[in-house]
């Protein structure tokens, strides 16, 4: 299976590690000099790396220098690289790197070092704050994706990270935190608030979105 | 552990088989539960709607940008090896293509003997650029000269005929070496 081609599910970790497999064996051959297998990588990762890198940096431009950028460290780390993580792993842990420092850079700051400055959350504040109001009747399904895009583009990007790792790639915990360099527990807690955010943009059609009436207030 | 937590790893396939079948249970008596795990799911469903536009294939520029930012260092190249092999091959195989035409335009030498004094100076060397016979008679009639006429492997020639007002081009080719005209 294609890893550019996955269906996205959320529990996909067996097809995945059918990929990964298929992956150290081009790795092998591509540390061996097979300019072919690295090009299978190449065709296999690079669309995903994209999605990556564009939901890190929201430019379609920038995002397809990072991956370039991020395939040449790539080709020219393969001889070092012993499989202690996955491939796709070591790949959007570069893409991730890179864009953060891209966002860094010295243009970007002004727009985007508010977004990169991740607040503290409370230990432990996992409640999970449902959208109040009324759902809306009707509302179509474009509208919908419109919002949930908006909801998107709001988030800052380690928000965004997070949210693409998992429900595009289906990444484990342990993998997003692999790929981020961050603790299982941080890429919980984004995750968690990426998710509240996405779904507060969505309180006003709550029953549309979700199928189910708003739930009330957990105050277990 | 919190139950939203507990919940979300459950939507997230995180939790051991002891821990999945406790939120199962949970699930079957708890409509909040339930409303909250659906609740994940269709974030999933929605985000993924949101990105079926599928992202472009980098394939081609990302070998580029690797072949010219890493051209001498990086993986041993397999191909590489090759064309150490192939570039030799590829000397004598164009020795032997420079003979071979030779060989040619030396026979279409001897074989074409047109008669009329107005023939067109031309050059079959091969390294010279060669002319096709539109282009030849269009090239003609706006006055350019002519370097060279290059007819290929077939045998031909170029005749000026000319006539009461003005001069007509011929292109004369054979279509087979044995046919002489």
């Amino acid at each position: 299976m294609a890893v550019n081609s996955g269906d996205g599910k959320a529990s996909n970790r067996v097809a995945r590690e059918a990929d990964s497999e298929v992956d150290r064996e081009l790795i092998e051959r591509a540390k061996s000099g097979d300019q072919n297998a690295f090009r299978k990588l190449v065709e296999r990762h690079n669309r995903r790396a994209f999605v990556l890198a564009l939901a890190l940096v929201r430019d379609d431009e920038d995002a397809r220098e990072i991956v370039q950028e991020a395939f040449i460290r790539v080709h020219r780390g393969l001889p070092q690289f012993h499989g202690g993580s996955s491939f796709f792993t070591w790949l959007y842990r570069i893409v991730h790197n890179l864009s953060i420092d891209f966002i860094r850079r010295p243009a970007r700051r002004e727009l985007d070092a508010d977004l990169l400055r991740e607040p503290e959350e409370a230990p432990g504040d996992w409640s999970l704050e449902l959208p109040e109001g009324n759902p809306l009747d009707g509302i179509q399904r474009s509208e919908l994706q419109q919002r949930i895009r908006a909801a998107l583009e709001e988030l800052p990007p380690y928000h965004r990270g997070v949210i693409v790792m998992r429900e595009l790639y289906g990444m484990s915990y342990e993998e997003m935190a692999e790929s981020m360099g961050v603790s299982k527990g941080t890429i919980m807690s984004r995750l968690f608030h990426a998710r509240k955010k996405l779904q507060k943009s969505l309180a006003s059609c709550y029953e549309e979105a979700f199928g189910v009436k708003a739930p009330e207030e957990d105050q277990a | 552990v919190r139950r939203d937590d507990r919940w979300m790893r459950f939507h997230d396939g995180e939790l051991d088989a002891e821990g999945e079948a406790a939120v199962r249970d949970e699930l079957r008596r708890d409509s909040r539960a339930r409303a909250q795990v659906e609740a994940l799911r269709r974030i999933g469903d929605l985000v993924r709607e949101a990105h079926q536009t599928a992202p472009p294939d980098l394939t081609e520029q990302i070998l580029a940008r690797v072949a010219t930012s890493n051209p001498m260092r990086g993986l041993p190249s397999r191909t590489g090896r090759g064309r150490r092999v192939v570039k030799p091959a590829l000397g004598l195989g164009a020795l032997a293509l420079a003979a071979a035409v030779a060989l040619l335009v030396a026979e279409q030498r001897r074989e074409v003997r047109p008669d009329s004094d107005d023939l067109l100076a031309y050059d079959l060397t091969p390294a010279m650029p060669s002319v096709s016979a539109v282009a030849l008679y269009e090239a003609v009639q706006t006055g350019v000269s002519i370097q060279s006429v290059d007819f290929g492997p077939t045998p031909g020639a170029i005749f000026m005929v000319s006539g009461a007002e003005q001069e007509t081009m011929v292109v004369w080719t054979l279509e087979d070496t044995n046919d002489k005209g």
